[in-house]
């Protein structure tokens, strides 16, 4: 019998509505909401317990979250997590992603959910989850369930998983082989899709190319001499002894170090941590990944206003762009209210 | 992925990496090609001190030319 642990939030864990929105986690024993629909359209796995979160809480608190729940889940025995279905609701869908995101890095098990197309929740975490495309209302709950339990059983029996369409959820972005009937050969694939397309009836491309989503050009900095500029790194050099525990890869935080008053690095005194390249060098000299010194000359030249005190560092090494995407969006909003004029940003 | 985020905020960034031709394909406006390589990027290890010096000298205020040029397609600064 596999075990199952499920996630919802405060409203489906039936502890309130928006008023408990800020409840923090509880452990259920059993199926409870939805669960107790999905139990039984699960095969050969129960459901022996249910992470319970106030939306609000996991939103605001995410790391005490995580935390919370961590200490729930680690001496239990489960086999697969499931979150949600989410539907519309975005802080829902986003709190799915990230539970499931965390449990199958902290505990190598995997975790799926369901929402709806337009839900937040699907850009940020598609690459790293398994997120079902569901209905956007409560509403197709009797619709996600099977859904979600159909693809549980598969995960669980260990069947092979196919692509995205086929089996269901949003697309990753990642390639695998899969032998087809004999009968299909790509050459044939090929031929049918080219008369399709002469014919002008609607075919499905087997390689759809991404085109990277552009971002505007911001606009050029008018006088570098009254301009404050920040340095974030991705090439993972931090203070000796990593005091905030930045991980080697796929790191999904940085620190922030002050560097008022100092004009260089010196070797013994930082690190690099990042499990991509070898540290002699960087060990040996911080400044070449963090050019104190440039910047510091530039500003008593007067050729810049200067830099702001304080770094942001990271570890760029096998980063997904969900904790990319998030990392960024932290910075800017710890900075809002500093009149940073622009970025410099160093990777290994 | 980082620097484009960190673009929206309409401020201008400038990615400072050994590899140009990633950041080329996912798109970042303002790239930078590093002095050194990935161990590292903003100096050659192997030159003298005061050459090393000289380099991270010469290639932030490079960062700092391409974050003033207006561009208006992704470049590519050296």
């Amino acid at each position: 019998m596999k075990k199952v642990i499920l996630y919802i939030n405060q409203f489906f864990g039936q502890i309130g509505g928006e008023e408990a929105a800020d409840h923090e986690p509880v452990l259920a024993e059993g199926p409870v909401g939805p669960g107790l629909a999905l139990q039984p359209q699960l095969k050969d796995a129960q459901i022996t317990h249910t992470v319970i979160c106030g939306d609000d809480y996991m939103n605001e608190h995410t790391r005490q979250a995580m935390e919370t729940i961590e200490g729930f889940l680690k001496d239990l025995e489960f086999d697969l997590l499931i979150a949600g279905p989410a539907f519309f609701a975005g802080r829902y869908g986003t709190n799915c992603g990230r539970i499931c995101q965390f449990v199958q890095q902290r505990f190598h098990v995997p975790a799926i959910t369901c929402m709806y197309r337009e839900n937040p929740g699907v850009e940020m975490f598609r690459k790293d989850v398994y997120i079902l495309e569901g209905g956007n209302s409560a509403a197709k709950m009797r619709k996600d369930l099977p859904k979600l339990a159909r693809f549980a059983n598969k995960l669980l029996a260990g069947d092979p998983i196919l692509w995205a369409e086929e089996e269901g959820y949003f697309s990753r972005g990642v390639r695998a082989e899969v032998v087809l009937d004999r009968s299909r050969t790509a050459d044939q694939r090929a031929f049918d899709m080219l008369m399709k397309k002469l014919k002008g009836e609607p075919y499905q491309t087997e390689s759809p190319i991404e085109i990277p989503q552009k971002v505007p050009i911001a606009p050029p900095v008018k006088d570098p001499s009254k301009a404050t500029y920040l340095f974030v790194s991705t090439g993972g050099v931090v203070p000796m002894g990593n005091p905030d525990h930045i991980t080697t890869g796929t790191a999904d935080h940085y620190g922030v170090y002050d560097l008022t008053g100092q004009d260089t690095l010196k070797a013994g005194e930082w690190e690099s941590v990042h499990g991509g390249y070898d540290h002699a060098y960087a060990n040996a000299d911080p400044l070449t990944h963090i050019p104190l010194d440039a910047f510091r000359k530039l500003e008593q030249e007067g050729k810049i206003g200067g830099l702001y005190p304080k770094i942001f560092c990271t570890v760029g090494n096998l980063n997904s762009e969900t904790n990319a995407v998030n990392m960024a969006r932290e910075i800017l909003k710890e900075l809002q209210d500093q009149n940073i004029s622009a970025i410099v940003l160093g990777s290994a | 992925m980082m620097v484009k985020e960190l673009e929206k905020s309409g401020k201008p960034v400038v990615h400072i990496t050994a590899m140009t031709p990633v950041s080329q394909a996912i798109g970042v406006n303002r790239i930078l090609q590093a002095t050194g390589g990935i161990p590292s990027p903003m100096c050659d290890p192997k030159a003298s001190e005061e050459e090393q010096a000289q380099q991270r000298y010469r290639l932030i205020s490079t960062a700092v030319k391409a974050l003033s040029t207006d561009i208006k397609e992704q470049t590519v600064f050296y």
